[in-house]
């Protein structure tokens, strides 16, 4: 072999094996994709091809004649049932849910005898029908022998969501606390079906009675720490800070200020005077731009201005500068009103070019598209504004206003 | 050389088998998959798979022969296929949802996008799709008011298309809540519009017309509104297209404000619409929040619908004497809030005795909304469906600065 040969004809051999190695390395790299626990697709089916043991128990019932395996399963008695159950080998959460609707049939006749009876309406109208205070009193008897009964047999149910502020709740107590809450609330709905219904003394007297019973079995069952934050969780204004905080990310720093200002809100009982101190002691906490955020994230017609500036593929930072010029507003117009030398044409001028100009900024500023849709909204405030009012809203999500002027009579 | 070109051969055909097999365990991940355009068919490819749907049913509609053998009561049958269910498709759910962390309770809950929630409704539409084939029919449907009254054979159907078809509109909904575009606006019309054509295939017109009314929003909030109220049908159709109108023309903020596009003209236009079809005497009982709860509550306690009308009669007496009072020039306004306050309990006691005494207890936050104003030493006028307070001076008023 010469040296001269190796330009003039390459080496097929060695360009050969390279191929092949990098063939196989390919074939190595897709062995490697097909292998467990690789991400996609594979993993939203994978893991639900594993059998579950239900598949055990029929491969087994159809080695025999069928039904063999489900043969004598079903019994009345709940223990056996539940023993049967557990015996197959039966997943904790299917196990569950039969066994609870197999309560709920123990109980279905003697609650249905109970429950108000309902009318045959015709599409157009619509009944709740009305319950006695003997037959509630009866119903609430059975929803909490059925509690108990479910309670004994399963014990708290491992997968239920537990809330940060509840865990120091042990999970029997959990579970009680919220069957009584539940049986409560339920007949008390059975009494009161919609808002609107007007309820005679009696009636009236027995929502209150089981309102407090409810609170002294919670009373009972747990102690005043656990008390607090089995309360907490169910408050009305818990619910409500839930939805205001939206897409605030609080660090721990900022969330125990948030929880102060939670308990603060919920003292407040809507006096704007309480409100705007909290407001105030919350923003001192946060700092001037967190609690900007913090502002922006509870209003819900920010929140929503986030979320269609974001599908329309704007930055972030267009729904913020929304928010400013809705706080300019807020106080430029208390300027207007506060002003000792204005009189009332100058004063309603002033208000009515603060409006029109916020409105063509806001338009500069989100574009035709958003803008159309956001003012749609916050014309509620703008129209106000131009016609001549000081809108405030130191709570998150209700607007008052007063006119700088306004009618005297002598 | 052969060796090496028969390894070649057959490492290159592994490379194309082993390509296929990728691709399938691998699609595109979910977050390329959707977009706010309608990606229903692709969607329902990626959550299905018909052979392991296949032998898992058979394994499902076997089993609940076996336990309806057994002589399990039909819903705990069927609650036990469902949680079988359930538990087949867990991890497809979880891997849709991700993960969930231990939260506080005033943390909100995490985001859920569009593509989510769309593949979580397309679950939910195969999962119900396998309770149809393993359980059969639901007999409990009979029952139902809103599937009761089709023929046997359509109830399950119609009943999956419809929930399918109510969860799809709504996840697009969800997603543009609070301020949609015009754009999106228009987008959920025809996503409505498409869930009629889909649901005319299934139904006759008729039919389509009642499961309308018996599911569409505007008719629930007009039959919730009107818990108890003895409607005719007439009067319901009526109020359910002024609704319409008026929602139509409004963007509704939650815990906000409500902003009507309507001009007051054109508003005007709409209420006397309705005026004209209820009359005025049932407008004012059907519009007026008070008389619509006293309606209610008359039925409820088996009293005689002339009550109302002995009601409707108090109410407008008392008011025309009330106006009498404050217009008297004769009287001083001490002596007018003594008449006005006298009046209304007057007015009280006349409800007591058409209502009995345990009624008229209950019937107390209307009274009180009705004639609370008197007390307070004003009058009171009926003007439409509404009760206004009006105060007794009728002098024009002149205008003040606010101060602070």
């Amino acid at each position: 072999m010469t040296t001269a040969q190796i330009p003039s004809r390459p080496s097929v051999p060695l360009l050969g094996f390279l191929f092949l190695a990098g063939s196989l390395l390919l074939n190595l790299w897709f062995g490697w994709q097909l292998g467990p626990g690789k991400a996609g697709r594979s993993e939203l089916t994978e893991a639900a091809k594993v059998p579950p043991p239900l598949h055990a128990v029929l491969d087994q019932g159809r080695k025999g004649s069928p039904g063999t395996a489900l043969t004598g399963m079903y019994v009345s008695d709940l223990h056996q049932l539940l023993a049967n159950l557990r015996m197959k080998g039966i997943s904790e959460s299917v196990i569950r849910t039969v066994m609870g609707a197999a309560i709920d049939e123990r109980f279905r006749a003697q609650e249905n005898a109970l429950l108000p009876r309902p009318v045959n309406d015709p599409w157009w109208q619509s009944h709740f029908g009305t319950m006695g205070v003997e037959a509630a009193r009866e119903l609430l008897a059975l929803r909490r022998e059925k509690s108990q009964l479910r309670e004994d047999l399963l014990g708290p149910d491992p997968e239920a969501e537990v809330w940060e502020n509840e865990q120091g709740i042990p999970p029997e107590k959990r579970m009680q606390a919220a069957s009584i809450t539940a049986d409560y609330d339920a007949v008390i709905k059975l009494l009161r079906p919609t808002a609107d219904r007007l309820l005679t003394a009696e009636e009236k007297d027995l929502v209150e009675a089981l309102r407090q019973e409810a609170a002294a079995e919670l009373m009972h069952l747990l102690d005043p720490m656990e008390l607090a934050a089995f309360q907490e969780k169910s408050s009305e204004y818990t619910h409500r800070l839930q939805q205001e905080l939206g897409g605030f990310a609080a660090s721990d720093a900022e969330k125990s200020a948030l929880s102060k200002y939670a308990g603060q809100s919920a003292d407040s009982n809507g006096r704007e005077d309480l409100q705007r101190a909290a407001n105030e002691e919350l923003q001192s906490a946060l700092g001037e731009a967190r609690y900007r955020e913090f502002d922006f994230n509870r209003r819900l017609q920010f929140r929503n201005l986030a979320d269609v500036v974001q599908r329309a593929g704007l930055p972030p930072e267009r729904g913020m500068a929304v928010y400013d010029i809705w706080r300019r507003v807020d106080a430029e117009s208390q300027r207007i009103r506060d002003n000792p030398n204005g009189g009332m044409e100058q004063q309603l001028s002033e208000m009515k070019s603060l409006a029109i100009n916020a409105r063509s900024q806001i338009q500069a500023s989100l574009g035709p598209e958003v803008a159309s849709a956001y003012l749609a909204h916050a014309e509620s405030w703008l129209s106000k504004v131009e016609a001549g009012n000081v809108v405030s809203s130191s709570s998150p999500n209700s607007l008052s206003s007063m006119p700088v002027w306004f009618p005297r009579t002598r | 050389m052969k060796t090496y070109r028969i390894l070649l051969l057959v490492s290159l055909a592994l490379n194309g088998l082993l390509y296929v097999l990728v691709r399938t365990a691998h699609p595109a991940q979910v977050s390329q998959r959707f977009s706010l355009s309608d990606r229903r068919p692709m969607i329902r490819r990626e959550f299905q798979s018909p052979a392991r749907s296949h032998s898992d049913r058979e394994l499902w509609s076997d089993m609940a022969r076996d336990l309806r053998a057994e002589g399990m009561p039909e819903a705990v049958t069927r609650a036990w296929i469902g949680a079988e269910i359930e538990e087949r498709y867990r991890a497809t759910k979880e891997a849709i949802l991700q993960a969930r962390k231990v939260r506080s309770v005033w943390e909100p809950e995490p985001a859920v996008s569009l593509e989510q929630r769309l593949a979580l409704v397309e679950l939910d539409r195969e999962k119900a799709r396998a309770m149809l084939d393993a359980l059969g029919p639901d007999a409990s449907l009979a029952d139902s008011a809103l599937y009761g009254f089709l023929a046997a054979e359509k109830r399950d159907e119609v009943k999956m298309e419809l929930e399918y078809q109510n969860a799809y509109v709504a996840a697009y909904r969800e997603n543009v809540r609070g301020l949609p575009t015009a754009a999106e606006t228009a987008w959920i019309r025809s996503l409505e519009s498409e869930k009629r054509q889909k649901l005319a295939a299934l139904l006759s017109g008729p039919e389509l017309e009642a499961v309308d009314m018996l599911s569409s929003p505007i008719a629930q909030r007009v039959r919730a509104n009107n818990e108890g109220v003895p409607l005719t049908q007439n009067e319901f159709l009526a109020i359910y297209d002024y609704r319409e109108l008026l929602d139509s023309h409004t963007r509704m903020v939650p815990g906000e404000t409500m902003a009507r596009a309507l001009t007051q003209d054109e508003a005007r236009v709409v209420e006397n619409d309705l005026i004209q079809k209820l009359g005025t005497q049932r407008y004012g009982e059907l519009m007026n929040y008070g008389a619509r709860q006293l309606s209610a509550l008359v039925d409820r306690s088996g009293l005689p619908s002339s009550a109302m009308t002995a009601i409707f009669q108090i109410r407008d007496s008392v008011a025309a004497q009330s106006l009498g009072i404050a217009d008297d020039p004769s009287t001083g306004a001490v002596e007018k809030k003594a008449a006005l306050s006298a009046l209304a309990a007057t007015a009280r006691a006349q409800f007591t005795s058409v209502l009995g005494a345990t009624t008229a207890s209950a019937a107390a936050p209307v009274m009180e909304q009705w004639f609370g104003p008197l007390d307070r030493g004003m009058a009171v006028t009926v003007e439409g469906a509404s009760m206004k307070p009006k105060a007794i001076s009728s002098t024009p008023p002149t205008y003040s600065r606010k101060t602070q």
